[in-house]
């Protein structure tokens, strides 16, 4: 199912004073691939979507996405290199609409330069309603189950606003996706809705990283699985084999399996 | 559809405030007194206007607007009385500059947040007032510009019946247009940015240059209010662009409500009301405008309009059959 690599990430390190949270840090994500970033609490699962994402700086290695190296901050990468990514904590502006917050994905395009800011601020003076774009969230918000945009984020389950973060990720069209936990929090209908969403994504080729600490949950949505645990890689591949490998046993031992 | 209640709101607030403005530009004709007040309703208007993208949108509250003020009011005093141009090159020239002023203390200043942007912007505001007394040569220094030449269009001379008009159509016009402004995707990139700017960042849209567009957009408003105010007066003086129009102007949003624009441009007429007008309260208006906002914070925390706006909603469901 999976092509050629979209993300390559090689030798990437991280280390806050004498904390390593990411070692040696190869591995490389498929076109169209779903994969699994497991690992217990502290294991550098974040950190390195931050690394990736722009939000901090490596101490060596890179991060490549369709062989241009990724550099310059997050907003950089979001709009050069086609990188969205959502957040452990949800990053909503609660006194938002969902509409709002989701639309944030799209008009990013042409709100990414100074020339296009000043011309979308003469643009929204004169004509600011939004119809194409708002017909777009709207499919991609009932795609991850959210039934009433116009309600505001502050009405919101927590499940809720990261169905609202994975919505804007998607709706950006990017080519590569980094899920940062989007389960927690969530009930059974948000679970299998952006499971479900993220299926129809991968279709076109779409590339997604889904973290979670849940490797259940996340053993039934992917086919691969890339395991850390204090900031190395112990494990990468197939994700049933990951389940039943020596090193899942002894990470995850007396936890989720047993 | 939901787009669709939205345009018509939007189409029939921007006809009732016409009205309400060309009623009030029909009361006040002629009577000298009440277009002074009229005039300084409409700078204030204009400077909480400046303010309300990038302070009541977008959280950044820069204070220096008494400076944006100045430079729209002077650009257009000193064109006129020591150059051979129009008057009219004052006004584009002061919101150039006014724009290239907000952008390069933007830029010094991005690093900075909340209390600590204020107090640096109110010292760029302090010292842009010191600045007019002491350059006499080019701002006529404490005494300012007594007088220079009535501004004509088309042979047409603008008396000050004219220009009060205009000053005030001119801030029905920036209300209007930045109600739409807030509601487009640059607006609400500017709201989300306020607290969720790390996930809007993320988005591909850099904050610090959003934000320095936002504070060179309001301080081109609170320039043309500047300008308006010069050619009102037929004079500047630099007492008129102290830090304390700034002070006075802050609050007006949080007093009229933050969710539109003419929230600020209530806010201004009350503080006019309060500080200026009524006779009664002269001594002591500033004390009850401040004491004003602090009731509408306890009780109305979005502000008179949003206060109004929520009671209409309530009336107007319950008066509709379910």
């Amino acid at each position: 199912m999976s092509g050629d690599a979209v993300l390559v990430c090689e030798g990437l390190d991280k280390r806050y004073g004498a904390v390593q949270a990411v070692k040696n840090v190869t591995f490389s994500l498929n076109e169209g691939e779903i994969l699994g970033l497991v690992g217990p609490n502290g294991a550098g699962k974040t950190t390195l979507v931050d690394l990736i994402a722009g939000a901090q700086r490596q101490d060596a290695g890179y991060a490549a996405i369709r062989g241009s190296r990724l550099s310059g901050p997050p907003s950089r990468r979001a709009r050069v290199n086609g990188l969205a990514r959502t957040f452990q904590h949800p990053q909503v502006a609660l006194e938002l609409t969902v509409r709002e917050n989701i639309l944030i994905g799209i008009t990013a395009v042409s709100l990414g330069s100074v020339g296009g800011l000043v011309l979308s601020v003469v643009k929204g003076c004169l004509s600011p309603d939004t119809a194409a774009e708002d017909r777009k969230v709207a499919s991609v918000a009932a795609s991850v189950g959210l039934p009433d945009i116009t309600r505001p984020c502050s009405e919101l389950t927590l499940g809720e606003l990261r169905l609202v973060e994975v919505a804007r990720a998607l709706v950006a069209k990017p080519s590569v996706i980094l899920l940062d936990e989007p389960f927690a929090g969530g009930d059974v209908h948000g679970v299998a809705a952006v499971s479900r969403a993220l299926q129809e994504v991968v279709k076109t080729g779409v590339s997604v990283i889904l973290v979670d600490h849940n490797v259940d949950l996340v053993a039934a949505l992917v086919n691969r699985i890339v395991l850390l645990n204090f900031g190395e890689i112990l494990f990468d591949g197939d994700a049933k084999e990951c389940l039943a490998s020596p090193a899942m046993q002894e990470v995850y031992f007396g936890a989720a399996h047993f | 559809m939901i787009s669709k209640l939205r345009q018509r709101g939007a189409w029939v607030e921007t006809f009732f405030t016409l009205a309400l403005v060309l009623i009030a530009i029909a009361y006040i004709r002629g009577d000298v007194y009440l277009e002074d007040v009229a005039i300084l309703v409409a700078t204030y208007s204009m400077i909480a206007l400046g303010l309300y993208v990038p302070f009541i949108m977008g959280g950044a509250l820069s204070m220096s607007y008494n400076a944006y003020l100045g430079i729209g009011a002077y650009a257009v005093a000193v064109i006129a009385s020591k150059t051979g141009w129009g008057f009219g090159w004052g006004l584009p020239i002061g919101m150039a500059l006014s724009a290239a002023v907000a952008v390069l203390l933007g830029f010094a200043t991005r690093r900075l947040s909340g209390f600590f942007l204020a107090s640096v912007t109110v010292l760029f505001g302090v010292a842009f007032t010191t600045w007019l007394i002491a350059s006499a040569e080019l701002t006529g220094g404490g005494a300012g510009i007594p007088t220079f030449p009535t501004p004509v269009v088309f042979g047409v001379t603008l008396n000050h019946t004219i220009l009060v008009s205009v000053a005030m159509l001119l801030v029905w016009i920036v209300a209007v247009l930045l109600a739409r402004l807030r509601r487009s995707p640059f607006g609400v990139a500017v709201r989300a940015s306020r607290r969720a700017s790390i996930a809007v960042e993320a988005s591909g849209i850099r904050i610090s240059t959003i934000v320095l567009v936002s504070l060179a957009l309001g301080a081109v408003i609170a320039s043309l209010g500047g300008s308006m105010f010069a050619l009102v007066n037929d004079s500047v003086i630099p007492e008129s662009f102290a830090i304390d129009v700034v002070f006075l102007t802050v609050f007006t949003p949080l007093l009229g409500g933050q969710s539109t624009p003419w929230g600020a441009v209530l806010g201004a007429f009350l503080v006019v009301l309060f500080t200026f007008e009524l006779t009664m309260f002269k001594e002591t208006g500033t004390l009850l405008f401040a004491l004003a906002v602090l009731v509408v914070l306890v009780a109305a925390p979005r502000g008179l309009l949003g206060y109004a706006s929520s009671g209409l909603r309530l009336l107007t469901s319950r008066l509709e059959p379910r």
